[in-house]
């Protein structure tokens, strides 16, 4: 296992965005892609828990390079000016981190990473640009389905069939509720907008068509969903195709607060990298040259 | 603003430098010390804003992440609080080297202060040291970190439907052993020599009997005791004490400023 080299620059067409180039210490493989990990709500760029920088160092480790930096506005990058929209302005900064690893490194194939709000630009972007050949989307994009609906009604079922697990979870509740906030429990203070389901479904099949490598994970706080099987039924198939993996964690939360959550995330993140885009081994380059 | 890594190679530490703006030059220099890694990520759009009104100020500002936090190399598991004492000294000489000046003052936020105040009160010539909220030992600033925990690890108990599983050594979300906590627990503000500050500023939101105290324990260089000023927050969320007021982020700028013309 080698270790990363880290280099901070200001970039894009702003020169507002600031990011962290996480590099292989011996060589960097312009062949394979190289990982983009960005904000997750309003974290700034090293994540829940330092979450990107594990990613970023882990990766690194792996032979992967990668850029960890912040959407406009958001940790230390400046504002972009104009009246874009949020996703608009988020899919201008991810296009900005392509262009400059590509100035900085020579590569020019990308895997995009994002949990929650951060899904919204790489969504957008698997769909309309080809640079990105993977994404992976944690607590991404989620529909109701028979299966949920029918889940719920048994959960709730469950809780009023039982008198005391009822009263406890409505002690809960109620607790939860009349608490005031700490700092640990402060709720998102943003909304976000879903794609239609039909749009979600077209645009997960263009992705796919265009052979694009796609890792979905769910966790127990995914909104609307509540099965492992829930993806294929929202798209309508039996069979995940090959190009798709889809887990779902229901013991995790959303931003990932237990020590080897994080380190399941990042195994999971590493292993699904290698697997998809594996290294050219230098050696092997060798005996082709030779 | 110039994001940058500074120190040495194995432990290098990642810092942004904000040169003034404000059309004037005070030649003095501001270090800001983020508060303990647990509470560091809901803290850092207040400390940017902070960078931003000191420089509007006239000041130069240096905002650094601690070895084995935020960008910096290293992790949690591998530093120790006298480190993070040490790279305070770090980043005040980088903020004088990368500035070309002399003069540096601290603003430290709860773990960051008490940090900060105990590089202060050893070996580190500052001319203002600012306590922001400031944990006033390591025992009751883990205590009340547990029990922000245990508020959390309730509500998640609620969003999942079963409780969040998490190791023996960890708090809020971050790993925490035993050696770490134990060296955490020996921090003590209350009985210190004086600080090698020319002032010692305390910064809270309430009228808190441990500050009055910590305000007579503490001196500054001439043997006076600290200033406790109380910025109540604007914002009358308990969530946020302190952490997204802008009210007490003004008030400490102006205070410095007011020290320094």
């Amino acid at each position: 296992m080698t270790s990363a080299k880290e280099r901070v620059f200001t970039f894009g067409s702003h020169r507002g965005l600031v990011g962290v180039l996480a590099e292989p210490a011996e060589r960097t493989d312009p062949a394979v892609p190289a990982v983009l990990l960005y904000n997750v709500g309003l974290n700034h760029r090293v994540g829940p828990y330092r979450l990107n920088v594990d990613i970023a160092r882990h990766l690194a480790a792996a032979g992967y390079a990668s850029l960890r930096f912040d959407l406009s506005g958001l940790g230390d990058s400046v504002a972009r000016a104009g009246a874009r929209s949020e996703i608009d302005r988020g899919m201008a900064d991810v296009q900005d981190a392509m262009d400059f690893v590509t100035a900085k490194c020579g590569i020019s194939s990308f895997v995009l990473v994002g949990l929650c709000s951060g899904v919204d630009p790489g969504h957008r972007l698997s769909v309309s640009d080809v640079r990105v050949k993977g994404a992976a989307f944690i607590d991404g994009y989620s529909y109701e389905t028979p299966g949920y609906r029918l889940r719920v009604l048994l959960e709730r079922g469950r809780k009023l069939l039982s008198p005391p697990r009822y009263f406890s979870w409505l002690n809960r509740r109620l607790g939860a509720a009349g608490q005031s906030l700490e700092i640990g429990d402060i709720p998102e203070i943003f909304d976000r907008e879903y794609p239609p389901v039909d749009e979600f479904k077209r645009d997960v099949w263009r992705m796919i068509e265009r052979d694009m490598q796609l890792l979905v994970i769910n966790t127990g706080n995914t909104w609307f969903y509540n099965y492992a099987g829930q993806f294929k039924d929202i798209l309508g198939i039996r069979e995940l195709p090959r190009q798709v993996e889809v887990d779902y964690w229901p013991d995790v939360d959303h931003v990932f607060t237990a020590v080897a959550h994080r380190q399941r995330l990042v195994q999971r993140l590493g292993g699904w990298v290698q697997c998809r885009f594996p290294l050219v081994r230098t050696e092997a380059l060798a005996n082709v040259a030779s | 603003m110039l994001p940058m890594y500074f120190g040495a190679a194995q432990r290098r530490l990642f810092g942004v430098y904000h040169p003034p703006s404000g059309g004037g030059d005070r030649e003095e220099g501001v270090v800001l010390c983020y508060p303990s890694v647990q509470e560091y990520m809901r803290t850092h759009f207040a400390f940017r804003k902070l960078a931003g009104l000191l420089t509007q100020e006239g000041f130069h500002v240096l905002r650094f992440d601690y070895y084995g936090t935020g960008d910096s190399a290293g992790d949690i598991p591998d530093a120790t609080p006298a480190e993070w004492c040490a790279n305070i000294r770090q980043a005040a000489q980088e903020l004088r080297d990368q500035a070309g000046i002399s003069r540096v003052s601290i603003v430290g936020l709860r773990m960051g202060a008490l940090l900060a105040a105990l590089a202060a009160t050893s070996d580190l010539d500052v001319r203002d040291l600012v306590l922001w909220e400031p944990a006033v030992d390591g025992v009751s600033h883990l205590h009340e970190l547990r029990r922000i925990e245990r508020r959390l690890l309730a509500h998640l108990r609620v969003q999942l439907r079963r409780p969040l599983r998490t190791g023996p050594n960890e708090l809020l979300g971050h790993p925490l052993s035993p050696e770490l906590a134990s060296a955490i627990s020996a921090l003590d503000l209350r009985q210190r020599p004086p600080c090698r500050a020319d002032r010692v500023l305390i910064f809270g939101s309430q009228d808190r009997a441990d500050y009055r105290a910590l305000s007579t324990a503490l001196k500054d260089r001439r043997g006076q005791p600290a200033h406790y000023v109380i910025v109540p927050d604007e914002t009358n969320s308990r969530a946020n004490t302190a952490l997204l007021s802008t009210n007490i982020l003004r008030a400490m700028a102006s205070a410095l400023a007011r020290r320094a013309s």
